[in-house]
Formats: C-alpha cells, structure tokens, sequence
C-alpha cells in the first residue's frame, strides 16, 4: 500500500500511522496469504501467510513481477488478462473464488483457493488477491476419493453379492455378482420391492421376519435362503446383513452381503451320499460278520433238538412198548432246547430291529416303577431287596420308552441274577449331575465281574444260559440316545452299572 | 480200525450238554463205551486212555478247537481215528480236513442213520446194536 508522500497535518499523520498500525496487524495475522499488485504486475504487497505458503520473504518478492508465483503456462498468460482487463474493463477472476495452481519458491506446485478483487488509485489499478493453500484438503479428498474407489472396486469385483436395501425392502443398489447370479440388471430393479421381486413366495413371511430384524439393528449371520433368478432357477444364498446408519444414527437401509452355495450344497450332498454309501458298506460287513455268529448261536440247539428227537424216535422203533414216561427226560430237554432257541430269535430280533426311536418326554421315576415291579417277585424270591430312588422325582428325559425300559430290565435283571443265593440289594437311583443330563445307576450286592470279561461285546456272557445279547443292545440303545453306559466295581462288592442320557434326547 | 473188545470206548467231546447227552444215550444205545467231557481242557492226559476206538469232538469250542485237539489227540493216538462234528463252518475248514486224512466229519444236525453208518465204519460196533 502507498504509504504516501503528501504532507499532512501532525494528527491527520498520527491518524494514518495508526491506520498503517492496524492495517499491519490485520495483514500478519490473517490465514490467507494477501498478495498486492501493481498494474504493471509487480508485487506491492506480500503478507506473512503469504510469505509462509509461498517460501518467499516478503524482501525477495516486492517488486518482483506476480508470475513468479505461478505455474509458467499461467504465467505466460498473466499478461494479457491484465491488458485486457485495463482495455475492456471486463474481468473473467475478479470477484469470485476459484481455485488455482501456484508456485512455490522450490518451484513445487500447489493448489490454491483464489480471490481477487481491485480498486483504483489515481487512475491506477491495484490489484488484491487472498490465497488459500488448499493442498490439504486437496489430499483429504484424494484420500477419501481414493477409499471410495477401493470400496467400489471391492465391491464390484468380489466374488460376493452386496446388496443394499432401504428401510422398506426396495432394492437401492447391488453389485455385478449380484446381476450375475440374478440376471437382473440393477437398472431392472432399483426401486423395487426386494421380497417380491426376488424371492420364492414361500420365504416371504420368514424373510420379512428377519429383515426387521435386520432393521432393527440385529445383524444376521449365514441365513440361508433362495433367490429367484430372472430365468427362474432358484440359487441358496447364505446371508450376512447388519443396518446402514445415517450421521445421527438413524438405520437407513440394510446391507447384505451374499454367497451363493448352491454348488457347495450340492457338493455336501454328495458328500453325504458317499458318506452314506460308505456307512452301508460297513453296515454290510458287519452283518456278514454277524450273521456267521446267529448262524453258530442258532445252529447248535438246533443240533441238539435234532438228535434229541432221533433219540426218542430210536427207541420207541426199538421198544414200541417202552412207557412214555422212560421218555420224559429227553422231551424235557427237548422243550429246555426249544424256549432256549426260542429266545435267542427273540433276542436276535431285538437286536436286529431298526434302531429308530420313538421319542417322547418320559417320566423316568415312572418307568423305572414299571421295571423294578417286573422284578420283584424274582427278587423276593430270593430275599433281594429292590430300591429305587430319584433326586428328582419329576426327572424327565426324552426317549424312546419302550427301548429305554428294555434297557433298565436288562441292568435289574443282572444285577439280581448277579446275587449269590442268599439276602442281598439292588439299588436303582436317578441323579441329575448337571441339568442336561440325568443318570442312573444300578448297583448290586453281587460277586462282582471278573476283569477280562467284556460285558458290552455281542455274545459275551458268563451265564450259563445267557445269549451275550442283553448289554450289547442295552448299549446299542443307550448310544442311540446319545447317552453312554459304563460299569465299575461297587463297595464292597458287586457291580454298578451308570447309564447317562441327555435330558433332551438325541441330538438328530 | 477194527472193532474187539479192546477197543470199544469212545472219547466224546462237545460243549453243549445237551447235545453231548444226546449223543452220549445214543452211543450207549448202540453199546459203546463212552466218556464224555464238555472241553478239551478237562479231558484227562491223552496218554492216561486207552482202549479207545474213536474219538469224536466238536468243532467249535470256546478253549481249543476241534481240530487242533484233533492234532494233539493223534499225536498220541495214531492209530485211533476222530469224527469232527462240524456246524455250517464245515466248507470254511475243507482244505484243514483234506490235510488230515485220520479226520472224518459230520455236519451238525445231522441225521442218526447216515451218523450210524458213518460210525459203524469207523468204530466197528456189535451187530445187535441197533446204530
């Protein structure tokens, strides 16, 4: 600014150095650099901002023509916006911000923010410009530009559906996975209700259901339902959606990201079905094996009844008037043959019935009732007391109850058969070790099970009549209701068996 | 192989009783001499007997089977010859049998005319005897 070389009153002169003063103060504590020019071009003015953002002390750059602070090809033209401007009086940058490029002293280039404005001094143009470096907010938003561009490029090249629903369900964008699952083309869509458009009328209630859900705030993992092509083929789509919330928190829409597993399905199938195919395989092998063993366990009354009957045959040949009774022992042992065979079919049956179970919820103190009432009469007879007792006399489990009972039969019926002549206890009693689970124990005053002998194992027994059928399918069942049953020594002697079940049944 | 006096006794082993039983009436029936046992195990030393005209044993036995009691026995007896009572496993243990020839067998149930016969053959027996 001219100082001025007028002379002026004392006062009117202290009044314009104060103006000065303040005008300086003003000028060095603005953020913006301000740049003042001649109309020849040359630099009048060169603030403090200025000085920071340009890297010029305000000395070098006084005098010094304005290009020196801009790109050459601006420069180069500079000129001639002044000439203009002084011939026509027309401006094409005064009174407006634009954004420019300048100079640095190091010749760097940077963005600026740009206002100029002029006035008059005796018939001379002085030009103001306020300057903004705008680099960093440049950067900013080549940053956030550059996000969004990874965002998008993401979403358009990931091998997944992205979708996003507004708050209604309308279909606001998808991504090219998407059309290409779909054959829909967004333009298609857009706007249009996703439920209907989309998705088998079945789902819809269900789908409803979990987009509020999913408007609601609640993000939803790996739901899986279909989607409708434009073909019409259905494709399983396993979801995962969470809420799009607007600045002040509001959900805005819902996004949905998808994978189509059909073919993963498909492939589980398959899977399965081998697996199945395999499972079979061995199912047959052991039923080779066994059948060799019912052979065998059939085969051998059978022989004996054969060469029972022969005998009676024989010699009532030989002595017609032999008296019947001087038969009986064989037919005896005849009738002794026949009920053995008759109940290892029995049991055979048992074991070969398909192991599917008829759940219901079982009051177990109930059917533990009906078998210890079975066994009474057996166990009075031998002065052996049976004992039941529950925790929990409403102790429920869900099972199969007719397999469930056969099971507990088996237990009582060996633990009093495991009693010695003479007085003895059999003690059932129900425990809930943890809430799921309930157990059951079966103890006996017995002579205990010898070490070697494996007591779960297909015809596996120490009776002399026994099949070694009973506690195999006692175990087979109790496995087929995701229990287990173990057996240790009890104090001071005999057995007790545990049989341990899960409240809610099998896991299907 | 011949039947006399001598040699009348029959060695009978089998672990279902009430077979063995069956068995054991229709050999005394048919006037042999028998001894019977449920096991190997509890026949007594191989080179305690004698007397004997036959051995017959089951097949399958929980402690030794019969043809490796079979082996044992002629390895003392030789000139005694054994019945093997097989169950349906008989063709599993054709190729065992071929190689014994003092092995004979029979497949359980079998039917007492044929198993008579059979017997008569190996263990000679009196005429009057109705097996």
């Amino acid at each position: 600014m001219d100082a001025g070389t007028n002379q002026a009153s004392r006062p009117r002169r202290r009044r314009a150095a104060l103006n000065q003063a303040h005008w300086q103060a003003l000028l060095d504590t603005a953020r913006d650099a301000i740049v003042s020019i001649d109309d020849s071009g040359a630099i009048t003015l060169f603030n403090r901002s200025a000085e920071a953002i340009f890297g010029y002390a305000a000395d070098e750059v006084l005098g010094q023509n304005v290009t020196l602070l801009m790109p050459a090809p601006v420069a180069a033209e500079h000129g001639n916006h002044i000439r203009r401007y002084q011939d026509t009086g027309v401006a094409t940058a005064l009174g407006r911000i634009r954004e420019a490029t300048a100079r640095r002293k190091d010749g760097t280039l940077f963005p600026i923010e740009l206002s100029l404005s002029t006035a008059h001094r005796d018939k001379h143009a002085v030009y103001l410009a306020i300057i903004r470096d705008i680099s960093e907010r440049r950067s900013g938003e080549a940053a956030l530009r550059r996000e969004r561009d990874l965002a998008e490029r993401l979403i358009e090249t990931a091998q997944a559906i992205v979708l996003v629903l507004d708050t209604d369900g309308r279909i606001v964008r998808f991504n090219s996975h998407m059309e290409e699952i779909s054959g829909y083309r967004l333009s298609d869509v857009q706007g249009k209700d996703w439920l209907s458009t989309l998705l088998p009328r079945r789902d819809h209630a269900r789908i409803r259901e979990q987009f509020a859900r999913a408007a609601r705030g609640i993000p939803i993992r790996g739901y899986v339902n279909s989607t409708v092509t434009r073909a019409g083929a259905e494709r399983d789509i396993e979801w995962y959606a969470s809420a799009l919330r607007d600045d002040s928190g509001n959900v805005s829409g819902v996004i949905c990201v998808g994978q189509d597993i059909t073919e993963r399905r498909h492939a589980e199938g398959e899977l399965r079905a081998l697996q199945k195919q395999a499972h079979q395989r061995e199912r047959l092998a052991d039923i080779g094996a066994l059948t060799g063993e019912i052979i065998h366990h059939l085969g051998s009354p059978l022989a004996a009844l054969s060469m029972q009957a022969q005998l009676i045959l024989r010699r009532a040949k030989r002595d017609p008037e032999q008296p019947v009774r001087a038969m009986l022992p064989v037919v005896e042992r005849i009738v002794d043959e026949a009920q053995r065979l008759n109940a290892l079919i029995g049991e055979f049956m048992a074991f070969s019935r398909e192991q599917r179970l008829n759940l219901a919820n079982i009051a177990l103190q109930e059917l533990l009732g009906e078998v210890v009432e079975t066994w009474e009469p057996l166990a009075a007879q031998r002065a052996i007391t049976l004992a039941l007792e529950a925790d929990d006399a409403r102790a429920c489990v869900r099972g199969d109850a007719d397999k469930l009972r056969r099971v507990f039969d088996n237990l009582v019926r060996n633990a009093v058969e495991a009693i010695e002549p003479g007085a003895g206890r059999v003690g059932i009693h129900v425990t809930l070790p943890t809430p799921e689970k309930v157990r059951i124990a079966v103890e006996d005053t017995g002579s205990g099970i010898a070490e070697s002998v494996q007591v779960f194992r297909l015809f596996e027994t120490t009776k002399p009549n026994g099949t070694g059928l009973g506690l195999a399918i006692a175990r087979q069942i109790v496995l087929a209701h995701g229990g287990n049953i173990e057996f240790q020594p009890a104090q001071p002697h005999g057995t007790v068996f545990h049989v341990e079940l899960p409240r809610c049944g099998p896991l299907t | 192989m011949g039947h006399s006096p001598d040699h009348t006794e029959i060695l009978l082993v089998d672990d279902d009783p009430i077979f063995r039983d069956a068995l054991r009436d229709i050999l005394c029936d048919a006037g042999f001499a028998v001894r019977d046992y449920g096991s190997p195990r509890t026949v007594p030393p191989l080179e305690t007997l004698d007397n004997l005209a036959l051995l017959i044993t089951d097949y399958e036995m929980p402690d030794e089977n019969g043809l490796a009691f079979a082996d044992r026995f002629h390895a003392v007896h030789p000139g005694v010859p054994v019945l093997l009572l097989t169950g349906y496993c008989a063709a599993a243990i054709e190729s065992s049998l071929r190689a014994r020839r003092f092995v004979h067998f029979c497949v359980k149930p079998f039917m007492l005319d044929e198993f008579c016969a059979l017997l008569h053959r190996l263990a000679g027996g009196s005429s009057s005897a109705e097996c």
